[in-house]
């Protein structure tokens, strides 16, 4: 795959929040909608300004860090009023993965793939949560016209997708970075097919 | 495991694993959806039947009741009012016996148009509008109120239907006696596509369709719960309008 082609869809990545930036609009005030914004902001200068970050010499990683950690917290509170039934569960895991996130990190000058794939894993079963709770309250309307199911879905498969890059990231970094370019198009695509389907979701009221 | 196509097979297998789990989800819910319809419809069908089993026990209680009147009763009355005649042919026309046989004569009619009110023979013979001309003609010698019933060629329903319609317009014809003080009552029958349409009115004080809903909750309103108890048995429905000085029921009944 030629660099072009991986440029392109980083920047087709990058822009499909825009899509359901654009067509939940109306939602704005919701923690969704605030999440892909962030999810855009971060990408835009993660990947726009990265040059003239380190040119300043201030630590790149530090955004990602920051952006993966925000994204969590974003995710967790989303999903808080959701699926957790317990304040105190709640907050024990926040805490608990934050602090597993900041071990992994502490040291590094990279950004933390396993760490990142700590909190992709709680995504995982954030959204499987989220799906069994839909299945358990008995309604006659069909699954698929709720927003809540489809971001379950968009969190799912990006989650799924995304694991087996986010674990090895750290060891490819190291040893074949070649692998890893190559690789990251594939989050690419399913960072695509995430804001495709949150924008599916911001068609429907919550 | 940093081979690229290792990784790549473990990104299709876990996409694989959500594609799978969410497919699940959707056919399941789909499942679920399908039984609780079934479940519904059991129970919606299940309510009929209670329903239609009820009136029909009604109206089985409500024959025997009339057969009791009309060929006990009645003919006891009119074995007692021979026995006066008898009597009065012996002693003369004495006030005692001119009195008792009023009474006996005015208790005979009331027992007669009780009988014919619980059992109306009419309206298994002739059919519904010479059913409801019969039972309007009653009210029309009183003379205090003027009750209009306007004849039509009407087509014959099932019986439970044409009893139906019946046992609802004599529920709506009390109602209106005791409750609505009105001076004018009219009721006509129609067939608009394919349901049978009957309409009350009256220029009195009636009930719209909020004043309905708010009604039957209450614990006393029988006469409007066994209103909807016969459309139910019948798949017919109700609807009230308001509208110039006269309150309008409507009856829809499925052909």
């Amino acid at each position: 795959m030629n660099q072009a082609f991986s440029y392109i869809i980083l920047g087709a990545s990058i822009f499909s929040h825009l899509l359901p930036l654009i067509i939940g609009k109306r939602q704005n005030n919701a923690l969704l909608w605030i999440y892909i914004l962030t999810g855009f902001c971060f990408e835009l200068v993660l990947t726009s300004f990265k040059r003239l970050i380190q040119i300043e010499g201030f630590d790149y990683h530090i955004i990602g860090n920051i952006y993966f950690i925000t994204e969590f917290i974003l995710i967790a509170f989303y999903y808080y009023a959701r699926i957790f039934k317990s304040k105190v569960v709640f907050t024990w895991l926040l805490l608990s993965l934050l602090a597993l996130y900041a071990v992994t990190f502490y040291g590094n000058t990279v950004v933390s793939g396993k760490g990142e794939g700590l909190f992709i894993v709680a995504f995982m079963v954030f959204s499987i949560i989220g799906l069994y709770r839909q299945l358990k309250n008995v309604t006659t309307k069909k699954i698929e016209q709720s927003q809540f199911f489809w971001v379950n879905t968009g969190f799912l498969l990006y989650a799924a997708g995304s694991l087996p890059i986010f674990i090895t990231v750290d060891t490819l970094l190291q040893i074949n970075q070649d692998t890893l370019y190559k690789l990251w198009i594939f989050r690419n695509v399913l960072n695509i097919i995430k804001n495709i389907i949150f924008a599916k979701a911001l068609t429907l009221k919550e | 495991m940093t081979d690229l196509p290792a990784i790549i097979i473990g990104i299709i297998a876990m996409l694989a694993m959500a594609s799978g789990i969410i497919f699940f989800v959707v056919l399941y819910q789909r499942r679920v959806i399908k039984h609780q319809q079934e479940l519904n419809e059991l129970n919606k069908q299940k309510e009929l039947e209670l329903v239609q089993a009820s009136v029909q026990g009604e109206e089985k209680e409500r024959t025997r009741i009339a057969s009791e009147l009309h060929d006990d009763v009645g003919a006891t009355l009119a074995s007692v009012k021979l026995f006066l005649n008898s009597q009065n042919k012996e002693f003369g026309d004495r006030p005692v016996f001119v009195q008792s046989r009023a009474l006996i004569d005015d208790t005979i009619n009331k027992v007669r148009s009780l009988s014919h009110r619980l059992q109306p023979a009419v309206l298994k013979q002739f059919g519904l509008d010479a059913a409801l001309k019969t039972f309007f003609e009653s009210f029309s010698t009183t003379g205090q109120l003027k009750v209009v019933y306007h004849p039509a060629e009407l087509p014959r329903m099932t019986e439970d239907k044409e009893l139906a319609v019946y046992r609802v317009v004599q529920e709506l014809m009390n109602n209106s006696i005791k409750h609505s003080d009105a001076a004018h009552i009219s009721c006509s029958c129609s067939v608009a596509g394919n349901h049978f349409i009957t309409s009350f009115s009256h220029d009195g004080t009636g009930l719209t369709e909020s004043d309905f809903n708010e009604q039957l909750y209450k614990k006393n309103a029988i006469g409007l719960k066994n209103i909807i108890t016969r459309l139910k048995s019948v798949g017919g429905s109700i609807s009230f309008e308001h509208e110039a000085g006269f309150y309008t029921t409507t009856i829809a009944i499925p052909l």
